[in-house]
């Protein structure tokens, strides 16, 4: 295998300096794009799948993702965009996401496709540069499940000025087979894989920036979960969630909420043999100053990011009646370090972790990282 | 999670990675970059175009979804097209361009982290004198005016020749961007 992605590297380099080709690469140029993202690991102490705390786990390094992506546009109005994440050193190769999207008026696009899903502030903007810690926050794993597409179709817009941005979707639904106690419905996403989509589901985001730096979202998302499977009875899922930002000055500070309802919570539980909670709850709040000031007129376009963050999440925030909450399930991870970018789309980052539950079972941890989009 | 090892999958990739790199490798430089915009071989020069040279914001395809709607929102019917780091805004056919409001639509933009660096005008017309000594550009059938410094190392034609201009749009740093003006780059006469 190793010389075919060197023949075709010659072949690439052949044809660009072939003379009679160049009419056709400007048309590729102009209609092809090509961008990407990714981040290499280090962690003193691995993490269980789960997210559960373990008793000295050891280190790890990892090509956390690998991501490519492509735009293609068939006209200034209709394009293709998709991108593909090779992860874990491409050992897990997942689409990221598969659209057509159609302008039908200035500021309104159909989407249709496998869509990321417009829940949370962090889904949709999962770039590795654009957060500050290592790994992404735990209640953007555990309650929100980023990164989450489903295969649907819905608007894309933006109004007021460029105020108001919404999105809407309809898409299939999650599978409840897939719900666990630590995970939440993590496991239920469908990844546009042959996707079980006898449940379909509504979601839609409303986010609000104004020029002064705050940002506020909105997001709720509706939909079946059994997807036909009578053993899971008439599994729903509902989530809500909200955010605001502060961004200006260097300084960065950032809340989110997700609270997460679980309809037949407790006929999926006895179907998955595990006790599925019917409320889960997550939230963090996120401070970070930038002591470089990369905002400033004249500035040298480096960054340096002191952050902290605080998360609280727990999947069995409430169960249903005759199941006991999993104690190990209620979860805090307190996160602080640093993110240096020598240049906007370059990130080397540090930090540490220290995980508490309700069991009072706790975990510290140190991380390093180096992130890059392009 | 559900995931499989495909070797074809990656080999795909990597090739299409590779042929999209040289061709940017190979193809000619940004417009606002090298001072004058790329000519496609397969379409006809529009009347106007404006570039818009952006940074930050652009990786992500949401981001780029926004920055389009953005600009078409103020564009009066121009065709907006995206690369990684400029904003490409086509008329076709001569009409006004609002070059105050597609401008306002990127530099005073809400996104968390986009920049608008430089502004490139395009446009066929002609060049007038203005007052006191000054030159003006009149975009060709509308009578859209700006003032313009034609610098000495430009070749200035005489006035009244029809023209093809590219030009550096200034004024539009400051608050009321009521001022623009340009900046000739190259001025080619048919």
């Amino acid at each position: 295998m190793a010389s075919k992605p060197f023949a075709a590297a010659l072949l690439a380099a052949a044809v660009s300096m072939t003379p009679s080709f160049a009419a056709a690469q400007d048309s590729i140029q102009d209609k092809l794009h090509f961008s990407g993202y990714g981040e290499v690991h280090y962690n003193s102490h691995e993490l269980s799948e789960e997210g559960v705390i373990e008793n000295d786990p050891p280190a790890e390094v990892d090509v956390h993702r690998f991501v490519l992506g492509w735009r293609y546009d068939f006209t200034p109005k209709i394009r293709m965009d998709a991108e593909v994440d090779f992860e874990h050193a491409a050992t897990e190769i997942e689409l990221e996401y598969a659209y057509l999207e159609y302008d039908l008026a200035a500021a309104t696009s159909l989407r249709a496709g496998a869509v990321l899903m417009p829940v949370g502030p962090l889904n949709e903007f999962h770039e590795p540069p654009n957060y500050y810690s290592v790994e992404r926050p735990y209640v953007e794993s555990s309650i929100m499940p980023t990164t989450w597409q489903e295969i649907g179709l819905g608007l894309v817009g933006r109004i007021g000025g460029g105020a108001l941005g919404y999105r809407a979707y309809v898409v299939t639904g999650l599978d409840a087979s897939g719900f666990d106690s630590f995970n939440g419905i993590r496991e239920g996403r469908g990844h546009g894989a042959e996707a079980p989509a006898e449940d379909l589901a509504g979601v839609a985001r409303l986010d609000y920036a104004s020029t002064s730096g705050l940002s506020l979202g909105g997001s709720a998302y509706y939909g079946g979960a059994d997807q036909g499977d009578s053993t899971l009875g008439d599994a729903t899922v509902t989530i809500l969630s909200a955010d605001a930002r502060f961004k200006r000055s260097g300084l960065d500070l950032k809340g989110v909420v997700y609270h997460t309802s679980v309809g037949d919570a407790d006929v999926i539980s006895n179907t998955v043999g595990a006790t599925i909670g019917d409320k889960m709850l997550g939230w963090y709040g996120e401070a970070a100053y930038d002591v470089l000031r990369r905002d400033r007129e004249g500035s040298s376009g480096r960054a340096l990011f002191l952050f902290g963050r605080y998360e609280s999440f727990d999947t069995n925030e409430s169960v249903p009646s005759g199941f006991t909450a999993n104690p190990a399930a209620d979860r805090q991870v307190v996160t602080g370090g640093l993110s240096y970018m020598p240049v906007e789309n370059v990130a080397f980052k540090a930090d540490v972790e220290h995980w508490q539950d309700d069991t009072d079972a706790d975990l510290t941890r140190f991380n390093l990282g180096a992130a890059f989009q392009f | 999670m559900r995931s499989t090892r495909s070797h074809t999958t990656l080999l795909t990739a990597i090739v299409l990675s590779l042929v999209s790199a040289s061709a940017a490798i190979a193809g000619p430089p940004r417009a606002a970059q090298a001072g004058g915009p790329a000519a496609s071989a397969t379409e006809p020069t529009p009347f106007a175009r404006v570039y818009l040279a952006i940074k930050g914001c652009t990786s992500c395809s949401h981001c780029r979804t926004t920055i389009r709607q953005m600009v078409n929102t103020k564009s009066a019917g121009g065709e907006t097209r995206m690369s990684a780091d400029q904003v490409e805004v086509r008329y076709p056919k001569p009409g006004p361009v609002p070059l105050k409001d597609v401008i306002h639509s990127l530099a005073e933009n809400r996104l968390h982290d986009l920049s608008l660096v430089d502004v490139l005008f395009e446009a066929r017309g002609t060049i007038a004198p203005g007052p006191n000594g000054t030159a003006t550009f009149k975009l060709a059938e509308t009578g859209q005016a700006f003032p313009i410094t034609i610098d000495k190392a430009v070749r200035r034609p005489a006035d009244g020749t029809a023209v093809r201009l590219t030009a550096v749009v200034d004024g539009w740093r400051t608050k009321d961007k009521s001022g623009l003006s340009l900046y000739a780059r190259t001025i080619e006469t048919n």
